[in-house]
């Protein structure tokens, strides 16, 4: 089998980002957005993990650094759906549309 | 500290003037509180230096090398003290009764300011040591006279009367003038006390005494309105009625007797002066009283009537009495002044002077009404009030003189009973004439004021005659009258009254001796004012001669002025001329400089300005409130972030 480079992680984890990020600006719902947020979390991660892997193994910073981002990520999750809880209490939608206050 | 207390004495109603002269538009209770306060604190300062004789420090105003010496000097003696104590007491009296009376005159300031002034210069009159400061002290009184005749200026009458005053009396001072230039030059002073001497000395020869005397005689007669200077007095009633009050009932025209008590030593060293004495005192008084019981005018009533008591006390200095003459000034200031409040006070309440629209206010003005009474009991010499033992101190002095004096007084004691007793009736009894009164009344602490003055005034004489004998300087060495002069004074008193108030009773207010006193008013005013008029006609003529001449210089300096002016004016239009056309091209120039900032600069600015705006309008466009927009320029700002750190910042591999 062909030896995985670098290269590969980098540019699988650059597509996760991408749709990350098309995920956190083109979705209309919040809930969607926060998913985004996800898969953009988790492509900085697969990004980090390559770096590791392939130019400092026997360091474990970058596993440690793994676990904080992934932890960080959980907890984001529930302040982000919280807030979304609230936000849906106040204006009855999710519809990130409709939260336009800073038009103009 | 001698010095301080008499001089404290005309010193403080002159002060509180100047005080009152600086403020305006206080309460009316202010002036009337200062000027009756520093009048009191007068009163006192005279009350506790008593009688001894003091004199100030004489005040020189000239020294000249020929041993002559003028000078301004005041002092106590105890004739000067007595009528000191009178002016300040009548003044105080008069002063808290104008408070009622002045309450709704709109210029309370200037009266009380030339009352204070009267008053100063009143008690420097009757305290002066010598005929220099009494003279600048009577005119200075005359002038106040003038002032408060004239109190209310805006009646051609007040003017008029006040002039009449001032004039009539300048005129007869005259006369004191010439009698204290020639005592100046013969004794080079004009202190009393060295004329006294130099009287009992013999330094003048008879000859000079007599013109010495008369001519003070002369002065005395104009202040006091005597023949021939009467006719001012009624005149001066257009004043207010505090001023007839003090000045010319109680003071001022007591101050020709005065002057006569002050040289009487002089007088009696003249005998021929002092029959003219008596004898223009006589007609004057009996003339004046005469006029009294037909006058209208309630104010020239005891105007007329204060002439008479005067006439009298003239008559007494004349017969040798200067004891009862100083007496019944004293009980006559006090009289008349109350009789001069309690006039004032019905001119108010009821509106009006004249006796023929005034009757039964004594059911209105009770207390006034009684006041009133009292006063002109003791005017008529009803015994036990003052004027009763004043007149009979005259009438004891006339006795020894003979038998016709003393008829005379007797004549006159009636006549003062008729006219008052007509007075008082008209006032007071009988139906109301007017519809005028119909609202008459005045405040009751005004009532109080006036009977307890009337009450001091009545009692004034019983309190002299038991404890004053002292207080005049003058002994009377006449003996005690007999019982029958006694009896005929009082049946004289008691006849005039009953007769006044019977007549007015039934007749009302016509005059008591029928078309007489016109006649005699008549010769009374020819006699004395046309003359004088005519004489103040021709004066006025050559006065009108000079102000010609001076208006002709006047206004050929003013057209001098004038062509100068012009010159002057001439240059400036040129200077003006010069000056537009400078202002002409500054203004062009600053066009020109206005269109260039315009077209280029402001326009260059507004394209500035226009861009901009088409930015701002652009990048609208992000700011749409929709969070993708924000997030995806927030991506895009970090990623160009990085991609320039990262080439501007690259590690060497």
């Amino acid at each position: 089998m062909t030896i995985i480079t670098l290269s590969a992680y980098l540019s699988v984890a650059a597509v996760v980002f991408s749709i990350g990020l098309y995920a956190v600006v083109a979705q209309r719902s919040a809930v969607m957005v926060l998913m985004g947020v996800e898969l953009l979390l988790n492509a900085i991660g697969l990004n980090l993990v390559a770096f590791w892997r392939y130019t400092a193994p026997g360091d474990y910073s970058g596993q440690i650094f793994l676990i904080i981002i992934v932890t960080i990520g959980a907890i984001e999750m529930a302040i982000g759906l919280g807030l979304m809880l609230l936000l849906y209490r106040q204006r009855q939608t999710v519809q990130v549309d409709k939260y336009s206050e800073l038009w103009g | 500290m001698n010095n301080l207390a008499l001089a404290l004495i005309p010193a403080m109603p002159l002060l509180a003037a100047i005080l009152l002269l600086g403020t305006k538009h206080r309460p009316h209770v202010v002036y009337a509180f200062l000027s009756s306060g520093a009048v009191f604190i007068s009163t006192v300062i005279i009350l506790f230096l008593g009688a001894a004789p003091r004199s100030s420090t004489p005040l020189t105003w000239l020294n000249s090398a020929a041993g002559w010496q003028l000078s301004f000097q005041i002092g106590l003696n105890a004739l000067s003290w007595w009528m000191s104590f009178i002016v300040s007491s009548v003044a105080l009296a008069v002063l808290g009764q104008s408070y009622f009376q002045m309450k709704e005159d709109p210029s309370p300031q200037r009266f009380y300011v030339w009352m204070l002034v009267f008053v100063a210069s009143m008690l420097t009159l009757v305290m002066a040591k010598n005929l220099m400061t009494l003279f600048f002290a009577w005119e200075i009184v005359g002038l106040c006279s003038w002032a408060l005749i004239g109190f209310w200026y805006h009646k051609p009458e007040a003017q008029q009367a006040a002039r009449k005053a001032f004039l009539m009396t300048r005129t007869a001072d005259f006369g004191l003038l010439l009698a204290i230039i020639y005592i100046q030059s013969r004794l080079g002073t004009t202190d009393l006390d060295t004329l006294s001497t130099a009287v009992a000395g013999g330094t003048f020869l008879y000859s000079e005494t007599l013109m010495i005397a008369s001519l003070i005689l002369l002065g005395a007669l104009g202040k006091s309105a005597q023949l021939p200077f009467s006719a001012w007095l009624p005149d001066a009633m257009v004043g207010p009625a505090p001023v007839s009050a003090l000045i010319h009932s109680a003071t001022m025209v007591a101050a020709g007797i005065i002057l006569i008590l002050k040289a009487y030593p002089l007088f009696q060293a003249a005998p021929p002066v002092l029959d003219a004495l008596c004898w223009l005192g006589g007609l004057t008084a009996f003339f004046s009283a005469i006029l009294a019981a037909s006058a209208y005018d309630i104010k020239k009533v005891l105007a007329w009537s204060t002439i008479s008591h005067l006439g009298k006390m003239m008559l007494a200095l004349g017969l040798g009495g200067a004891y009862a003459a100083g007496f019944h000034l004293s009980t006559h200031a006090w009289f008349k002044s109350a009789l001069f409040l309690v006039a004032g006070t019905i001119d108010h309440a009821a509106g009006t002077r004249n006796l023929r629209e005034m009757g039964g206010l004594s059911s209105k003005l009770p207390m006034v009404a009684w006041s009133f009474v009292l006063a002109s009991l003791a005017l008529s010499s009803v015994p036990p009030f003052s004027g009763y033992w004043s007149e009979e101190a005259m009438l004891k002095s006339a006795v020894t003189q003979g038998f016709l004096p003393a008829l005379a007084y007797l004549v006159l004691i009636s006549l003062s009973g008729i006219y008052i007793a007509r007075a008082a009736v008209c006032l007071f009894l009988g139906n109301s004439r007017h519809h005028t009164e119909q609202n008459a009344n005045t405040s009751k602490e005004n009532a109080y004021l006036l009977f307890t003055i009337c009450l001091i005034a009545a009692l004034i004489g019983v309190f002299l005659h038991l404890f004053g004998k002292h207080l005049l300087p003058f002994q009377s060495n006449d003996p005690t009258l007999s019982i029958g002069w006694k009896a005929s004074g009082l049946l004289a008193s008691l006849t005039g009254l009953a007769l006044g108030a019977y007549v007015a009773y039934k007749k009302g207010s016509a005059p008591f001796f029928g078309p007489l006193p016109a006649t005699l008013a008549r010769f009374v005013n020819n006699f004395t004012y046309a003359h004088i008029g005519s004489l103040a006609l021709h004066s006025s003529a050559i006065v009108t001669a000079i102000e010609q001449q001076l208006d002709r210089v006047a206004s050929s300096a003013s057209r001098t002025f004038l062509h100068v002016a012009h010159g002057l004016n001439r240059m400036e239009q040129g200077a003006d001329r010069f000056s537009r056309q400078l202002a002409g091209m500054t203004f062009l120039a600053g066009r020109n400089v206005a269109q260039i900032e315009v077209r280029q600069v402001a326009m260059g600015v507004d394209g500035a300005a226009g861009s901009l705006l088409f930015l701002g309008h652009q990048l609208r466009f992000f700011q749409n409130g929709k969070i993708y927009m924000y997030i995806f320029g927030l991506f895009v700002s970090v990623l160009s972030l990085g991609v320039l750190f990262s080439v501007l910042f690259r590690l060497p591999s």
